[in-house]
């Protein structure tokens, strides 16, 4: 990998968490949904990475969310949950034309990209809410909470896709 | 041996993940169980000064309605301090000593994050042990009760606030003077459960609920909020109370940290006569 795709990874992911901490964390709509765009880093990770460095930088990500949030532990595994899965979500989601010539996440359709990340987000908020209710006597409530948070998060990390990474056309 | 490394290389992933995880969970689990000094949290100097930096972008927006509540606060301990002032000079009250009547000083700090949307919420605030601020210390804003203090670090303290899993708080009826329990019940963050009001007890919508001074962490008479429902269950000893918190802990700005001078005291007292301490926030309910 080039120098100027680390850098630019690495500033990526430091925008996510600077946007998630100072902004996007004072997003609630009617006390259930809540926005964790900082998902977009783990989930967006170079594509050809092996599973172990993946899991090694989104426990490094998901720690540095929990400092904020005072959630030790909890953003950590849910982030390293998603991208232990990510290889079998993406078989699952094979394109029509297959993985063959694809290298980044940019040459896939907007609509790929909004079939994976609801699927991960909703796999992240599923772990992030259940780990984090004490007792399962509110499972209805937290049920809700998974649903109404993941299309939130995937709105938003759609827009953020398509506002800063325009998917490029191939034909 | 080969077989068992062969083993271990094509399950490699599973294993670290598996690993990685109970890392993770095992956080959590310390992080709710005991006080201990943990190093990923607020009270950490980076992530303290960061939020800090955050929070004085956000107080720009609040400044109004800080400097309302603020003043409207002023307003009320002035009155409150004029009536104070006449009646020592009706009756100068010699039974009580000064170290009574100055149990508790109040100092001043500023919150810098405070969570709502989880089980178990905290604030944090930009002072700590330089301060004077130690464990165990009661927290209130100018509305109302905010919590107790969790763990300090140099310049800051986590505090955990009423919406928290594990909090109860010793309160009571304005109206009588009988005494509960206020504990949150982990769904609205502008509503609490008042337990224990027995069936016999008086109660209206609007009753103001306040701090018992029972516990010797809050003073007698701090404001909690107000009863917003209630219901009688027949085959329940107590009323079914829900309280309308009068603290909104997604907009606190500046907060009071409250030292009890007399509670080594009162400790020592409690500890001699074999009782047993108020302990800390008990330990999380287990999953059933």
């Amino acid at each position: 990998m080039a120098t100027r795709d680390i850098i630019s990874n690495i500033l990526s992911i430091l925008f996510l968490l600077f946007l998630q901490i100072v902004l996007v964390s004072n997003f609630v709509l009617f006390d259930v949904s809540f926005c964790y765009i900082y998902v977009a880093a783990v989930l967006f990770l170079p594509m050809d990475w092996k599973p172990v460095p993946l899991m090694l930088v989104s426990f490094i990500i998901g720690i540095m969310v929990d400092s904020f949030f005072e959630s030790t532990g909890i953003h950590a595994g849910a982030c390293i949950l998603i991208s232990y899965l990510r290889p079998w979500i993406m078989k699952w989601m094979t394109p029509i034309q297959s993985y063959d010539n694809i290298v980044s996440f940019r040459e896939l359709t907007l609509r790929w990209i909004f079939g994976f990340t609801f699927t991960q987000t909703l796999i992240h908020h599923f772990y992030l809410f259940w780990v984090d209710s004490s007792s399962l006597s509110s499972f209805g409530i937290m049920l809700i909470k998974v649903i109404a948070s993941s299309l939130f998060t995937t709105l938003a990390i759609i827009l953020y896709r398509m506002l800063f990474f325009s998917p490029l056309n191939r034909e | 041996m080969q077989r068992l490394l062969r083993f271990f290389q094509t399950y490699q992933n599973f294993f670290i993940f598996i690993l990685l995880q109970v890392v993770c969970l095992t956080l959590v689990v310390r992080s709710n169980k005991y006080q201990s000094a943990l190093f990923f949290n607020s009270s950490n100097f980076v992530v303290g000064n960061f939020l800090t930096w955050s929070n004085n972008v956000h107080e720009y927006f609040n400044l109004g309605i800080e400097n309302e509540k603020l003043a409207s606060e002023n307003a009320r301990l002035r009155k409150q301090l004029a009536t104070q002032v006449a009646l020592a000079k009706l009756s100068p009250d010699t039974s009580v000593t000064p170290d009574v009547i100055n149990q508790y000083t109040y100092r001043v700090a500023k919150v810098i994050n405070s969570t709502t949307n989880r089980e178990n919420n905290f604030v944090v605030i930009n002072k700590g042990t330089v301060d004077g601020i130690i464990k165990d210390m009661g927290v209130i804003s100018p509305d109302g009760i905010v919590g107790r203090v969790r763990q300090c670090s140099e310049h800051f303290s986590t505090v955990t606030s009423v919406l928290h899993s594990g909090m109860m708080i010793s309160a009571k009826l304005g109206r009588n003077d009988v005494v509960g329990t206020v504990k949150w019940d982990g769904t609205d963050p502008e509503k609490a459960l008042l337990l224990f009001i027995p069936r016999h007890s008086e109660i209206k919508k609007g009753d103001k609920i306040i701090t018992s001074g029972y516990n010797n962490i809050y003073p007698e008479g701090v404001m909690i909020g107000t009863v917003s429902k209630f219901m009688l269950k027949p085959d329940e000893p107590s009323y079914y109370i829900e309280v309308k918190l009068s603290t909104n802990f997604k907009k606190l700005g500046y907060v009071y940290v409250i030292e009890n001078l007399l509670k080594p005291e009162l400790d020592s007292l409690t500890v001699k006569t074999g009782l047993p301490l108020e302990t800390e926030i008990p330990n999380e309910p287990k999953k059933p």
